[in-house]
């Protein structure tokens, strides 16, 4: 909200520096977001104002006349002026040569000087508000009050300071100069000024007038109104003008002007009703009809539904309850007669149906964040004095207060303890009451006690239990102030399986085998999630009902086209280097119930994918080699290493990969994922075909199932040195490496067995293939004899023989 | 010399052979090998000879042993031989008389962990260390968490604080029960009403707002919530605490600021700035010119959320917190822009490696 600091002394009284004041305010809740400062580049002996005093016509220019200033102190000007609203008597300011105007043509200050116009000598210049800084009017020059005293330098009389404030939702009582000034009073150790409301009223009395009925108490708990006879409609007076253009309103007749003053004055929104235009003496508050429609002040038709609340005569809506007033009774020149309404709305119908018809307006604002009933009467009767003082209308007596709400008097006890417990430090009873009183607070006890009663203020309806007033304390007092303290309760027992350890050991095991992390999206598109047999065929993916992207609503089901998309969109701007990258995120899996409070299953996958060289090709020392299956099995194989649980690999086709090329991932016979080469169609339609792409995609579900981070399992490494033999074997094809490496492994002297090679090619028979496995010898006993390797040996090749009818390759 | 001697001897010289034997990549280094191992003075041939030193009743056992070292090395010998005859003879710059240093070296594989998990990381270990335990919750989650028990009723105008984005799924009476969590303040009510006090948590995890997406805007992000509830918790507690964070992801210097702010959970409600670490406090473009850089939203726990959960307000007292991960990530690294986080572009991602 904006609020003018000149607009705030009329009710408290301002010592400190505006910017102090500001941090003050911002410290204590009340954010400040910005300062504008009105005339602070003025210079006083240059900006003064002047009285007109002769006005001649220019010999030379028809639009053009020459006004004789008196700038006070026997001081005079002759200047000119192109100004049509320029006449003789009025109080203007006048810019000397020298002063800091803004110049519209320019669009920047520039430095007044002095100029010949159509052979006439000007020195000085009469000025706009638009040149002055302090307006968008340049249709002429700026007219000041008749009081202002000539001579008075304009930095005196028009400069100013306003707080732009960024409000929470729970002070409403902030949305208005006086609880702003409150604020200030209690920061500031000073009293409120409250103002002038009290009125002379004509003969005719309120009830003899009009008639209000309200059919629904809940929806307005109250509704205060006051019947004005023979106002003058008009433009207001210019300082109420300007304070509404200072506080962000446009001035629009000085009846409108009052409401809308009052209400950025006390919160409490109000309406006029032009009472002629009225059926029936009657306002009746009421629930729209289905279909009823209404044009809302804006001139925008709004057809209407319940539980929307509409202020009506006996025969039509002619408002909507807290929003915007109807078109058919609004004020206009000819007002001779109004009726003001201030009532209090319910906040959350309020909130519901301007969020219904797309009409957010101060009133609303005000209304849905909670405003207190009382405030409708004093509001009223300010509003009424000052069209009584400024409309010349004749305010009937008494005032209409339809009512149906207790009173906001709660009284809440409040003890030093209490204090003590949640600051963490002794307060008194004394030092509590000096501040909150200054909030408005009244105490029930005379004396003051460790535990006293208070009551809140009426406008503050965010304070109903101590705490409340706790934090009302610790704002003022100012939270820097209030002592620190590390934690010195016992720490809780935690237990000591953490989920999350084993996908921290996987993500840094990825990480240390050369993958970068990325993170995506969790809504995605049908179109993508229909690539991949991720749910079955007969469910949705869940969906958002108000996505910001209207084809991007879907709840991802799988992580692996993210991937794909990242891969892909790191490959269209480079193409050169190898990627490697993996995502570890939750996926969502349709809802299985209908019950209220059913969720979807959140699943965590991990999936990785690889493509390009794997080293660059561009480097000296590299001759570059594209990345394939191995490469990605050895990632996973490194990323388990460190794991409880047996890691294997069993052949098995999948939609998603190369015929042949994908295998299942199990750890100790769990099914914990799949790896294998991304099928050529997927790999085109992420636009990834210029070099293979392997994924993995695991389920951290499962892998936790069995694995765990593993406690090292230490053995006495052998002191006998090993030898090694290699054997070259010629085996069907079907027959895996795993297979015959662990077939060698079961004899005792056997430290360690790999395949070193592989062979397909004119030296072997259809349908076969060469491997080569290296063999490690090993004893923790003694060192091995030749003779012991050698008799070790044929006992593994007969073995191999006669489970797989393996042979030597060169016996 | 006896025969458990001679076998040790033996499978000395084997290693020796074939370690050197497989550094070797010129036909000439190759030839002083065979010369030093098999040839006349070579050491296979000094072990034929030692056959003789034996005892009688060990010569044959120990013949055998030293005949097969012979074939295997000699087979070994001849392997590499033709290895390297058909391999072309590059001489690479690491045989050459002379380095040059200055070439780069090998690549090895950088990878890298996102910055978000780095920070999350970094900043729940912080808390780690000070006895709070790292859990995580729900990211689709029911309203009544998301807003109701956290003192947030239907059509509440804070609601306006947090735009949500509704799973499409209606009740009889037309409201929406689920949402994607908005933040993960849900958790401090999933936690404490599955276990009693003391509580001492930190949860990350991802959130979701319906939000245009600026520089400082992401519709998703990553959030930090904390909670501590025990039977003396105070709001001096809330400030040590959330100090000693800021000083230890920030640095020993940072000041922390505490201003009053609102969210309907807790009360009294704080903001939290740092003093800001680029301009010292003078102001400047990182701290829009205010000299503090607000990190986070605080408070006590509000008396009606820990009655909600069965905790007595009159014994039981806690503060919690929230942060957005990338702001303090964007804010340790100097990212200008949250957007750079989820675009995950290499270019972006291997700087945190
Ligand atoms: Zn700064």
């Amino acid at each position: 909200m904006k609020i003018p600091l000149s607009w705030l002394r009329n009710y408290v009284e301002i010592d400190s520096d505006v910017t102090d004041l500001a941090h003050s305010l911002t410290m204590a809740g009340l954010e400040v977001g910005s300062i504008e400062h009105i005339g602070n580049k003025w210079d006083s002996d240059s900006l003064v104002v002047a009285q007109v005093i002769q006005l001649e016509p220019h010999p030379n220019a028809d639009r053009l006349r020459l006004p004789t200033l008196d700038l006070g102190k026997g001081e005079k000007a002759k200047v000119v002026c192109g100004a049509p609203n320029l006449e003789i008597g009025q109080k203007i300011v006048f810019a000397k040569e020298g002063a800091n105007l803004f110049n519209p043509r320019s669009g920047k200050h520039e430095i007044l000087k002095g100029a010949n116009i159509r052979g006439i000598e000007s020195k000085g210049m009469v000025c706009s508000a638009l040149e002055l800084g302090i307006g968008e009017d340049n249709g002429g020059i700026l007219v000041l009050d008749d009081a202002s005293v000539t001579g008075t330098p304009v930095k005196e009389l028009l400069s100013d300071s306003i707080l732009d404030t960024e409000l929470t939702p729970n002070r409403p009582d902030c949305l208005s100069v006086i609880g702003t000034a409150y604020e200030i009073a209690a920061l500031l150790g000073t009293n409120i000024t409250k103002p002038e409301s009290s009125y002379q009223s004509g003969d005719t009395k309120v009830d003899d007038r009009i008639k209000v009925s309200i059919q629904d108490p809940f929806n307005c708990p109250r509704y205060t109104g006051s019947f004005i006879e023979k106002v003058t409609v008009a433009p207001s007076p210019l300082w109420l003008q300007d304070i509404l253009v200072k506080s962000g309103q446009r001035p629009i007749n000085n009846i409108v002007d009052i409401t809308n003053y009052v209400m950025l004055e006390y919160g409490q929104p109000l309406h006029a009703f032009d009472f002629n235009k009225l059926e029936g003496d009657e306002i009746i508050v009421r629930q729209a009809v289905e279909c009823e429609s209404l044009e809302t002040l804006d001139s925008q038709l709004k057809t209407l539904t319940p539980p929307m609340l509409v202020i009506a005569d006996t025969s039509k809506p002619i408002g909507l309850a807290g929003i915007m007033g109807g078109i058919n009774t609004e004020i206009d020149e000819e007002t001779t007669d109004i009726f003001l309404e201030a009532a209090n709305f319910n906040a959350a119908n309020t909130r519901a149906t301007r969020s219904a018809l797309g009409l957010n307006t101060e009133a609303s604002y005000r209304f849905e964040r909670e405003i207190r009933h009382e405030l409708a009467p004093v509001a009223l009767k300010r509003a009424t004095y000052l069209i009584s003082q400024l409309c010349g209308g004749i305010p009937a007596e008494g005032i209409i207060d339809t009512f149906n709400a207790p009173h906001h008097i709660k009284t809440i006890e409040i003890t030093e303890t209490r204090f003590e417990k949640i600051l963490g430090v002794s307060v008194s009873m004394k030092d509590i009451w000096n501040i909150i009183k200054r909030l408005g607070f009244e105490k029930i006890e005379e004396d003051l006690t460790q535990t006293i009663n208070v009551t809140p203020p009426f406008w503050r309806s965010d304070i109903s239990i101590q705490d409340d007033i706790i934090e009302e304390y610790a704002r003022i007092y100012g939270y820097d102030n209030l002592p620190t303290s590390n934690l010195a309760s016992p720490i809780p027992s935690q237990g000591s399986e953490n989920p999350q350890t084993v996908r921290e050991h996987i993500r840094d095991r990825l990480v240390s085998a050369g993958m970068n992390e990325t993170i995506s999206y969790s809504i995605t598109d049908l179109e993508t999630i229909n690539l991949f047999d991720s749910i079955p065929n007969d469910q949705q993916p869940i969906s958002i009902a108000n996505p910001m992207d209207a084809s991007k609503k879907y709840l991802r089901p799988t992580l692996v086209p993210n991937v794909l998309e990242t891969l892909s969109r790191n490959r269209r701007t480079d193409q050169q280097n190898g990627l490697r990258l993996f995502e570890i995120g939750r996926v969502f899996l349709p809802l299985q119930t209908d019950e209220i409070d059913s969720m979807p299953v959140e699943k965590e996958e991990i999936v990785g994918a690889i493509t390009g060289f794997s080293t660059s090709t561009d480097l000296w020392s590299e001759s570059g080699r594209l990345m394939d299956f191995f490469d990605a099995k050895g990632i996973v194989e490194h990323t388990f290493r460190g794991l409880s649980g047996v890691l294997s690999f069993t052949k098995n086709d999948g939609t998603m990969y190369e015929t042949g090329k994908k295998a299942d991932i199990f750890l100790n016979e769990v099914l914990i994922g799949q790896i294998g080469e991304l099928k050529s169609d997927l790999s085109e339609f992420f636009d990834l075909s210029t070099s293979p792409v392997v994924i993995f995609h695991l389920s951290l579900e499962a892998i936790q199932t069995v694995a765990q981070v593993q406690f090292i399992n230490y053995s006495e490494p052998s002191r006998y040195p090993s030898s090694f033999r290699d054997l070259a074997l010629i085996s069907n094809k079907e027959v895996d490496s795993e297979s015959i490496v662990s077939t060698i492994m079961e004899n005792k002297l056997v430290a360690d067995s790999f395949p070193i090679d592989k062979y397909v090619g004119v030296e072997v028979p259809d349908g076969k293939q060469s491997l080569t496995v290296r063999i490690i010898f090993q004893s923790n006993e003694k060192t091995l004899s030749a003779k012991e390797i050698d008799r070790a040996h044929i006992q593994i090749i007969k073995s191999l023989e006669h489970r797989y009818k393996i042979s030597e390759r060169y016996s | 010399m006896d025969e458990k001697a001679y076998i040790d001897t033996r499978t000395q010289i084997e290693q020796k052979a074939l370690s050197s034997l497989s550094q070797i990549r010129t036909v000439d280094d190759l030839e002083s090998w065979r010369i030093d191992t098999l040839g006349r003075n070579g050491t296979v041939t000094g072990l034929l000879r030692g056959i003789s030193d034996l005892p009688v009743d060990s010569r044959k056992e120990a013949g055998s042993e030293a005949n097969s070292l012979k074939d295997i090395l000699t087979k070994k010998y001849e392997d590499h031989k033709a290895d390297i005859e058909n391999s072309d003879s590059i001489q690479t710059e690491n045989e050459s008389d002379f380095l040059d240093v200055t070439l780069p070296g090998r690549n090895i594989a950088l990878g890298s962990l996102h910055p978000t998990t780095a920070v999350v990381r970094e900043i729940c270990q912080v808390f780690e260390s000070m006895g709070f335990q790292t859990i995580e919750g729900p990211e689709v989650e029911l309203d009544i968490y998301n807003f109701q028990k956290l003192n947030i009723p239907e059509e509440h105008p804070a609601r306006d604080m947090w735009n949500s984005l509704w799973i499409d799924r209606e009740l009889a009476d037309g409201s929406r029960p689920l949402l994607l969590r908005t933040h993960t303040s849900p958790m401090q009510i999933r936690t404490m009403e599955s276990q009693s006090p003391p509580v001492r948590v930190v949860v990350p995890g991802k959130t979701y707002r319906y939000e245009a997406t600026d520089a400082t805007h992401e519709w998703q992000f990553c959030q930090i919530e904390g909670l501590a509830v025990d039977k003396d918790i105070t709001f001096a507690n809330l400030k040590g605490t959330l100090e000693e964070f800021a000083r230890r992801i920030f640095g020993d210097k940072r000041k922390a600021r505490f201003r009053c702010d609102f969210f309907p959970f807790v009360e009294p409600g704080a903001e939290v700035s740092i003093d800001c670490f680029k301009c010292g406090g003078n102001g400047c473009r990182v701290c829009g010119n205010t000299g503090w850089i607000e990190i986070m939203g605080a408070g006590m726990v509000h008396p009606k959320v820990l009655a909600g959960v069965g905790y007595d307000p009159e014994i039981y007292s806690g503060f919690a917190w929230g942060m957005g991960a990338e702001r303090i990530a964007m804010l340790k690294y100097g990212i200008d822009d949250i957007r750079h986080f989820y675009s995950n572009d290499m270019k972006f991602l291997k700087q945190f490696s």
